[in-house]
């Protein structure tokens, strides 16, 4: 048997070294706007240390003609994660030494006011050089057969000693961390905010995006105007589309709620009856006109749809950043918190541990049922208590005073960031839901149907669970790409971490953009993690390999 | 049953919120907003610890936004104040409508004093808007250049730079397309000064604010080594950077001046009396010295703000 | 019983799949439902648990129309099986079995204890396979699983659509040997739907051949073989429809019983007389307990006049023998095969039980045959 050379780690090793060679790893600013002079590796004074790192980056790609694939596996994981840390660590002490001696560096004319050291490319291909020989590495340990959670300890240790140096400040000479430390109090906030307007609109996004993708499924009809439909929202720049609504929201916020109410009301009762009418009519009309009813049954719909889904989203957003942000909710949060993580545990014990013993088997989920039924009311009270503080509704005086805006609606801020967010997530939701539930074998559906099954059991015990992991890739695909997007949304006021950005855009300055831009990629990374955990979790081994994508 | 139960915690809920907003009085704190660039945030994080200081309620909402939107936010009642700029309400808000447009004389937006005025009293005619005592302070835009450039060429004011221009000097300016293509813009400075920049002597970058022209300028990018920038810029200094003066008045004056809802200033007129005397301070020097701490410097612009304050006694 | 009355099913594109279909499906029986795609087989199969609605006539299930019953209630009261399988994937053996008794609200002990007979009763061990999922499985496995959890319930009635039509040849001859050897024990009342003829003629205790959404016959295998009632059925059985119905016959019901015979112990005169007595050419020799041990003829006695041992030709009786449980088919071909005009019957141990010759397959055949001819 012949073993072929690993070629991730040949890409990896020479990512690191023509980084390393070819590109400055750090540059020396002589304050936080003026451009810096860029220094390679090489020309790094100080000792053969920065030498000795450029060697190491060569030395995966000599590892990688191994041929016993646990010990190379073995090797190329240490070297991934040693590169990983050196390439942090090294020039951080260059750096120690290049600020230390700045006038000398920059020279007379430079206007030299706290100097920083910018991290720059030949770094940033370190590091991608060395994940990705520790992905090499980690694939032939797979490969291999070596258990997963030994193979984590090895994906996880550079990491974790790199966090434990970044606390103990090893790397504070990083403009970065400069930068982390005269806005780290703003960043949690925005880092908090960010995390919120994500999450609210990719539930309100999930819930909305699986429900018209269950809809698109059941009837081929509606799945043309609906998949169109969301596909074309997701072609509108996203800076236009939070402009777009800035005008609409700002009305929709002066109107007074009751009339609003009273609007809502007659609209639904509207779509409603349309509705019926559309369901009672459509078998007896030509295909053509068909679709045309069809498209204006759904376009009525979606006047109340939006309406609700807007204000829902809105005030929900506005009550949760009170309720969890405030602290002063008398604990609830911090209460409901455990109770999701005690209700998530017994369901996982439900389902794995406890599976034979019939009696604890029903306590468990009695448990976990009281579990979230407290959850469900804890989360009602906080609301409702967020909501009558004079932050928010608290503030207005009557009824019939009682504007659109106080439920959290607005031109600006986060009520259009949300709702902009809420379409976006749409598309991959719709489409994956769709495709899920098309995707499972009638066969199968047609067994449940013909064992008596209702059309509930069907869905709930047969289609969702095997649509679920295809859902779940939707869910994830939505919630990376929403941090991203989420980024944009600054400039209508809804904070978050794009404030970073945008401001280190208007200064020019790197490294404000870094310090919006990391904690955006990591929180993409943990939410996709999580996800992907979650997925795991609830998929059933019956069909968790069945699909890899 | 489900449903049923859905309904009632519903209803519940409503219920709840809509009692338990009888019981909290109406004490809504003041919400300061601020533009998206470091001299906004921190003339905003001014008014926030001022404010705070003197035992108000507050919420920050410094960095909301672009000029549309924090405009919007305040005359939709969002935000209750946030600095504005004398020269930004006359050539945003007051030239784009044609009415107002013929009332505003021709030199009017030139002159401290009479741009003041006129967005003073437009703004609190047609949407109950309190402008504050305005700031000595002008960050219009102007033209830099290097030290080395402005020494070896001796420009002082864009009426050299004219002289120099004319007679066959090279030059590449780099601006942002709408300072480029505005009347009150570059043309202004041509027909005051009597020169004109030719289509390949012009850098125009799409939406670039004086911190992307700087820094072009800085590398010495495309040739650049004229560009535009902002009279308070911060950066000017940390580049070493030479602002060519405007003695015909080319440009408007943009003095920042705090901007309230009326019915804040009804509601709480001691603040007028907290915020002039702060503002009295602010020179074109101060502002480009408290920008330099944030940009150059890379400080906390609360601190700055802080610090500032202090310095001049207002707060402990 | 399920009783098909005037039965007709229209699609809502004008297409008639059943058009008057009436018989009777008896208790205790399989019946096959065949024909060409199209025929509406698995249709009024379908009809039947009202996965598909009726649109004229009636299904009666045990005497009452199907659709007095809410339809959830009646189908978790009949089994259900079709080609593709149908397990749910991402359940383990256990859940997909359990699954009706489950909807049926059993208590977890009894579904546990019903699941693990379930298992045992399709040949799998419940300790080992219980907790796997179908993935884990052979396709064998798979079917058997299948056929499990149409059980699960302990329905009286079972429907199959095609339920074997997805293995392969040889384990499909297992899975239908095991399945009737589970019919033998179940005794359900099971509609079978295949499109294979030679499996119709193995499961089937009657056979309804379909053409066009109308019953074309409806008879035992035998009848259907022996007098097909027209062209249509006649080819759609095949031209070696004789042979097939060799196939459904077996020795025991066709071997003359009073076979002439001797002891080894036995005279050449007494094997003489045995061979005169029957007005037949040979004898059958046995030993002690009534094992074949081979034959003698005239022929043999007449050149060795003195010794039975001698005159006779010795064989092993699996080789010169058929057994009583062969199929007639069997019985041919070794008869071909060996030369023989007549040979001997035995029985599990080798006791000679009868016999059975040629000609009388071959008229066998040819009845069917002639009778077939004439009745088109």
């Amino acid at each position: 048997m012949s073993v072929i050379p690993n070629r991730i780690a040949m890409l990896g090793s020479s990512v690191a070294a023509l980084g390393f060679f070819f590109l400055p790893i750090v540059a020396l600013k002589p304050n936080r706007l003026a451009a810096g002079v860029p220094f390679n590796l090489l020309q790094l004074q100080g000792d053969y240390r920065y030498i000795l790192l450029f060697a190491l980056a060569l030395v995966p790609f000599m590892v990688a003609f191994r041929k016993d694939v646990t010990t190379r596996g073995w090797l190329l994981v240490a070297l991934g994660n040693l590169l990983l840390l050196l390439t942090l660590l090294l020039p951080a002490m260059a750096a120690t030494h290049l600020l230390a001696n700045a006038t000398q560096y920059l020279g007379e004319n430079a206007f030299v006011r706290n100097p920083r050291v910018l991290p720059t490319g030949g770094l940033a291909l370190g590091l991608a050089g060395g994940y990705v020989t520790l992905f090499a590495g980690l694939r032939d340990l797979e490969r291999s057969g070596v258990q997963a959670w030994i193979r984590a300890i090895g994906a996880w240790a550079g990491v974790a000693v790199i966090a434990v140096l970044l606390a103990t400040g090893a790397f504070n000479v990083y403009s970065v961390m400069v930068e982390f430390h005269t806005n780290g109090a703003a960043l949690q906030q925005k880092f908090v905010e960010h995390l919120m307007f994500v999450l609210v609109s990719l539930v309100v996004g999930f819930i909305v995006g699986v429900g018209l993708g269950l809809w698109a499924s059941r009837d081929e009809r509606v799945s043309n105007v609906i998949l169109y439909a969301v596909g074309i929202i997701q072609t509108i720049p996203s800076l236009a589309l939070f402009g777009v609504l800035l005008v609409p929201l700002a009305r929709l916020g002066d109107a007074h709620f009751l009339p609003v109410a009273l609007f809502f009301a007659v609209s639904a009762v509207l779509a409603i009856a349309v509705g019926l009418g559309y369901r009672a009519l459509a078998g007896r009309l030509p295909s053509r006109l068909q679709t045309a009813s069809l498209i204006v049954a759904a376009l009525v719909a979606a006047v109340p749809l939006t309406l609700f889904t807007g204000v829902f989203v809105s005030f929900v957003y506005r009550a949760a950043r009170i309720g969890f942000g405030g602290g002063a909710m008398s604990g609830l949060d911090n209460g409901i918190l455990a109770l999701v993580l005690a209700g998530l545990g017994l369901w996982v014990l439900r389902r794995w541990v406890f599976v034979r013993d019939g009696v604890v088997r029903s306590l468990v989920r009695w448990a976990y049922l009281l579990a979230y039924a407290a959850t469900g009311v804890l989360f009602v009270v906080l609301m409702v208590r967020a909501a009558a503080t004079d932050q928010f509704l608290g503030a207005v005086p009557s009824l019939s005073a009682l504007t659109v805006r106080d439920l959290g609606v607005s031109g600006i801020g986060v009520a259009p960031a949300l709702v902009a967010l809420t379409l976006y997530s749409l598309l991959p939701l719709v489409r994956n839901t769709y495709a899920g539930l098309k995707n499972v074998d009638n066969a199968i559906i047609d067994s449940g149907r013909g064992m008596g099954m209702t059309p509930a059991q069907i869905f709930f015990q047969i289609e969702l669970p095997l649509a679920f992991p295809v859902i779940m890739a939707g869910v994830r695909n939505a919630g990376v790409a929403l941090v991203g997007i989420g980024t944009v949304a600054t400039v209508i006021g809804a904070g978050g971490l794009g404030d970073f950005v945008i401001q280190g855009i208007v200064n020019t300055s790197i490294d404000l953009i870094l310090l919006g831009a990391l904690p955006a990629i990591a929180l993409a990374m943990v939410l996709d993690a999580l996800l992907r955990f979650a997925e795991g979790l609830l998929t059933s081994p019956g069909i968790r390999h069945a699909q890899n994508s | 049953m489900k449903r049923l139960t859905a309904i009632i915690l519903a209803a519940a809920m409503l219920a709840g919120g809509l009692a338990f907003a009888q019981t909290y009085k109406n004490d809504a704190p003041i919400r300061v907003g601020s533009k998206q660039f470091t001299e906004q945030i921190v003339l905003g994080k001014v008014i926030v610890e001022a404010l705070k200081a003197n035992g108000y309620q507050v919420v920050d909402k410094t960095n909301l936004g672009g000029t549309a939107v924090v405009r919007k936010a305040l005359e939709a009642g969002e935000i209750d104040v946030y600095p504005n700029y004398t020269g930004t309400a006359i050539s945003n808000w007051y030239r784009d409508v044609p009415w107002a447009n013929k009332s505003i004389p021709a030199g009017a937006s030139g002159n401290a004093y009479q741009s003041y005025s006129i967005v003073s009293s437009l703004d609190a005619a047609l949407h109950d808007l309190v402008w504050l005592e305005p700031a000595p302070a002008n960050n219009t835009y102007a033209l830099a250049v290097t030290a080395k450039f402005a020494k070896e060429h001796d420009l002082a004011t864009v009426a050299d730079l004219a002289k120099y221009i004319n007679g066959g000097g090279q030059v590449k300016l780099a601006t942002g397309d709408e300072f480029a293509q505005r009347p009150d813009g570059i043309a202004s400075f041509e027909k005051t000064y009597g020169f004109k920049f030719k289509e390949s002597q012009l850098l125009v970058i799409a939406g670039a604010t004086p911190a992307q022209t700087e820094q072009a300028l800085a590398n010495g990018s495309n040739g650049v080594n004229i560009a535009m920038a902002y009279g308070t810029d911060g950066a000017l200094k940390a580049y070493n950077f030479v602002v060519l003066k405007d003695p015909d008045g080319a440009q408007p004056v943009f003095a920042p001046t705090p901007v309230f809802r009326g019915a804040v200033i009804r509601k709480y007129p001691e603040i007028v009396g907290i915020l002039n005397p702060i503002w009295a301070k602010f020179t074109t020097e101060e502002l480009q010295n408290l920008n330099a701490k944030v940009e150059v410097d890379g400080q906390n612009a609360d601190q700055v703000a802080k610090d500032f304050l202090k310095q001049y006694g207002f707060i402990q | 019983m399920i009783e098909f009355q005037n039965v007709v099913k229209q699609f809502p594109d004008g297409f008639r799949a059943v058009n008057g279909l009436s018989l009777t499906v008896h208790d205790g029986e399989i019946t096959v439902f065949i024909g060409p795609s199209g025929c509406g087989k698995t249709t009024s199969m379908r009809m039947v648990n009202r996965l598909l609605s009726i649109t004229e006539g009636r299904i009666l299930v045990e005497g009452r129309d199907n659709r007095d019953y809410p339809a959830e209630e009646l189908r978790r009261k009949i089994g259900y099986a079709i080609q593709q399988i149908g397990l749910f994937p991402h359940m383990t053996v256990l859940q997909n079995i359990a699954v009706v008794p489950r909807l049926l609200g059993w208590e977890e002990d009894r579904i546990r204890k019903r699941v693990d007979e379930l298992l045992e009763l399709v040949g799998l061990d419940p300790d080992v396979n219980r907790d796997k999922y179908p993935r884990q499985l052979s396709g064998g496995q798979q079917q058997r699983v299948g056929v499990a959890r149409a059980l699960g319930a302990d329905p009286p009635i079972m429907l199959m659509d095609e339920p074997f039509g997805a293995i392969d040849p040889i384990t499909r001859e297992v899975l239908q040997d095991e399945f009737l050897e589970i019919q033998k024990r179940i005794s359900k009342t099971i509609i079978f739907v295949t499109h294979d003829i030679d499996e119709a003629i193995k499961m089937g205790d009657r056979i309804a051949i379909l053409k066009d959404g109308s019953l074309v016959q409806y008879d035992t295998p035998d009848t259907l073989l022996a007098k097909p009632k027209n062209r249509f059925v006649r080819d759609f059985v095949g031209a070696d429809r004789q042979l097939k119905r060799l196939g459904l016959l077996r020795v025991r019901e066709l071997m003359t019983r009073d076979t002439p015979n001797v002891s080894l112990r036995a005279s050449t005169d007494d094997a003489r007389r045995a061979i005169e007595a029957a007005a037949v050419k040979s004898a059958f020799v046995v030993d002690e307990d009534g094992v074949l041990k081979g034959w003698v003829d005239r022929e043999g006695l007449r050149e060795n006049p003195d010794s039975l041992l001698d005159a006779m030709n010795e064989g092993d009786f699996r080789e010169i023998g058929v057994r009583q449980s062969a199929t007639a088919r069997e019985a041919l071909s070794a008869m071909v095969a060996r030369g023989f005009r007549i040979t001997p019957v035995v029985d599990e141990r080798g006791a000679l039980v009868g016999s059975i010759t040629l000609r009388a397959l071959q008229e066998l055949a040819d009845q069917g045959w002639v009778e077939g001819e004439q009745a088109s």
